[in-house]
């Protein structure tokens, strides 16, 4: 009997509390008439709030892409689209004013009910960390893998910087024409990676050597132009020591 | 007397059993293995002599191109020569790594290609002086290129070698080897040259001679300068130490301890600039926003002494921002070369990461004027390219000289794409495909 009560006093705690946290965190983060968040967006945002966007947009017919949640290239020309449009200053950022204009517009839009439940979680959570790597290098995203491949069978164990500079060397490579032209023809030329000679190249790689990957694409390279490095330990080539050395990173001796 | 001859006869006949059985098996095994590595041989065998033959009619026809007069004919010619040249770069790289004398081979064919492909661009007439002393000496290059190889095709084909021996020998740095030694000598018949392949807003190039004239540093200097930088705590323990001598430029690498991570600093040796740093960074649950992210290391830069930026590409991966600004010049061009990448951690909104070496390396010389408006440039864009926006920009040709150009940033096929033309030539300069 009285554990009866207490499950309905819970209960009616529970419920009010799902009434109540809404619109709670609806006056905390909703100062645009009942939409989006206070954040501004712009080329690169990812989450909820880019994914009402593209929503809204599409609903007017200023966006015509994939509703992905990911704030590209479509969805930056649709922006200033709307904004030239609008009467609004064209710049393809998302300010307070471009989303009250817009929340104007699509007035009739309301969040599809399968995301609804899940809007007020944080806005980062939306995307996992698998998704591609944004890129402006003009690599592809299979020439990415398989650099995360080869990163994750000659460096995994080493220090984060020395799996950097693996995927640094592949990007020096494709820059030196005493090297094919292509991330695969670099990767796979006979004997230039022990990790595609032995095989190792087809295991599963981790997210950390995706993260080296994308740090290096992104402008880091720890390896200071290198083009070959080589494990002093196991190195059978007397060839590779006579390269002029540049700099030692855990086990590798990387050198031009 | 039968008894005693079966009880031996049993073991024996199991033994024989047993025995030819493994045989057979093992000469199974060893047919397979040599299919296997008569399959790698052919494959070997196949690249090097397409690439014997290639080498040779690219000779041809740089000879031709030598002769011809007519300027309609002598384009196909050059066509050919890039073809050629391509088809032959790429059958070096399927030959064994080691063979590191076709590293030259490489790059005198990726020479080729490249200056065809220059003179295919601005239409040359084969009755240019340059053209022609250029072409020759192209031709007599390939010449002894596709002799050497010829004469280590001869050496292949008589001496059946197995290019498993030929890395072998190259592997004990052996000097009888007749193929080792023939492609050494093709080794010192070429000459060497280094073309970049870097579009205008390649984030990694290679470092200059641009510092050189700057005093040295000492590494308590070095250490100092990325202590200021980052607003250090003097508790913090640093370590300075300086690369070898193949780097092209000398540098300090700067580690420590920050009280945000480990981490790793580069400082020009010459004139002691702190041209990275880069702070490991274990991602937790954060919600930092990316905006935001953004005005912070926008705000970083301008504290840090840099002078007015603007952002030009902006993304995230995996709970890390990327940013990158080019700097603005007094006219309000943008110098897109100069490219300062910066990293954001979105869960806490610090800065762990920062590049400046395009910055550093690659200052701002000499410009020429600009003779093209953009409305007059923009006359010249392809009517099925739709253009969005444009941009005044500084940016660095493939001869690594500074240009003035116009940004067009705009779609074409779905696809989005930005077009720099050259406001002093009016040229196209180069197309980057951003999406």
């Amino acid at each position: 009997m009285r554990r009866q009560k207490f499950l309905r006093v819970v209960a009616s705690i529970v419920l009010t509390l799902s009434f109540i946290s809404p619109l709670l965190s609806r006056n905390q983060v909703l100062p645009v008439a009942d939409a989006f968040t206070a954040r501004n967006l712009m080329y690169g945002s990812q989450g909820y709030d880019v994914y009402e966007l593209q929503n809204r947009l599409h609903f007017i017919g200023y966006y015509h892409g994939k509703i992905d949640g990911v704030f590209g290239w479509k969805t930056y020309w649709s922006v200033r689209n709307f904004q030239s449009q609008f009467g609004l200053p064209v710049t393809g950022f998302v300010s307070l004013k471009t989303k009250q204009k817009l929340v104007a517009a699509s007035a009739g839009w309301r969040y599809p009910s399968a995301a609804k439940s899940g809007r007020h979680g944080t806005t980062r959570s939306f995307t996992s960390s698998t998704g591609p790597i944004p890129t402006a290098s003009g690599l592809s995203q299979s020439d990415l893998q398989l650099m995360q491949h080869v990163v994750y069978g000659e460096a995994r164990g080493e220090p984060f910087e020395g799996e950097v500079a693996i995927a640094a060397v592949i990007l020096n490579r494709l820059r030196d024409p005493r090297f094919p032209h292509t991330v695969p023809g670099i990767v796979y030329q006979p004997g230039a990676f022990t990790a595609v000679a032995d095989g190792q190249v087809n295991l599963q790689p981790d997210a950390q050597a995706m993260r080296a990957v994308a740090d290096a694409v992104n402008g880091w390279d720890p390896s200071h132009g290198a083009v070959y490095y080589f494990n002093p330990a196991t190195a059978t080539s007397a060839w590779i020591w006579s390269r002029p050395q540049v700099l030692k990173i855990g086990k590798h001796i990387f050198c031009r | 007397m039968l008894h005693r001859t079966t009880w031996f006869a049993i073991p024996i006949v199991g033994l024989v059993l047993i025995g030819s059985g493994v045989g057979w098996w093992g000469y199974n095994q060893y047919q397979q293995r040599q299919a296997l590595a008569l399959q790698n041989e052919n494959q070997y065998n196949s690249d090097f002599h397409a690439l014997a033959n290639d080498m040779d009619r690219l000779q041809k026809e740089l000879g031709k191109s030598l002769v011809s007069g007519d300027s309609t004919a002598f384009q196909a010619h050059l066509r050919n020569i890039w073809r050629l040249g391509y088809a032959a770069e790429t059958e070096v790289g399927k030959l064994p790594f080691d063979l590191m004398p076709m590293h030259n081979t490489q790059k005198f064919l990726s020479v080729v290609s490249h200056q065809t492909d220059t003179w295919m661009d601005t239409g040359a007439s084969p009755a240019r002086a340059d053209v022609h002393n250029k072409l020759e000496q192209m031709y007599s290059q390939a010449g002894n290129l596709s002799q050497s190889l010829a004469r280590i095709q001869g050496q292949v084909l008589s001496n059946q070698v197995r290019w498993q021996a030929v890395n072998q020998a190259l592997l004990k740095n052996q000097r009888d080897n007749q193929v080792v030694d023939g492609f050494r000598r093709m080794d010192t018949a070429t000459t060497a040259f280094v073309e970049s392949q870097d579009s205008p807003s390649s984030l990694q190039r290679g470092k200059s001679f641009a510092l050189a004239k700057q005093p040295d540093v000492s590494q308590a200097a070095a250490t100092q300068a990325v202590r200021s930088l980052l607003n250090l705590p003097s508790t913090t323990q640093l370590k300075a130490q300086k690369t070898q001598s193949g780097a092209y430029r000398p540098e300090y690498i700067v580690t420590g301890t920050t009280p945000s991570g480990p981490l790793t600093a580069t400082v020009s040796a010459d004139g002691g600039h702190v041209l990275s740093f880069n702070i490991r960074h274990v991602p937790k649950t954060g919600d930092y926003d990316f905006a935001a992210a953004e005005d912070k290391a926008h705000h970083w830069l301008a504290v840090h002494g840099f002078p007015a930026v603007e952002l030009m590409q902006s993304n995230q991966f995996d709970g890390i921002g990327y940013f990158v600004y080019a700097p603005k010049r007094p006219d309000a061009s943008l110098v897109i070369s100069q490219g300062i990448a910066m990293k954001v951690a979105l869960d806490s909104g610090s800065i762990v990461g920062y590049d400046a070496n395009n910055y550093y390396y690659y200052p701002v010389t000499n410009v020429p004027p600009r003779k093209y408006s953009v409305a007059a440039l923009r006359a010249k864009l392809n009517p099925n390219f739709k253009v969005g926006m444009e941009r005044q920009v500084v940016v660095l040709d493939e001869h690594q000289h500074y240009q003035p150009a116009v940004a067009f940033y705009g779609t074409g096929n779905r696809e989005t794409y930005c077009v720099y033309m050259n406001a002093n030539t009016g040229k196209e300069l180069s197309i980057e495909q951003l999406s």
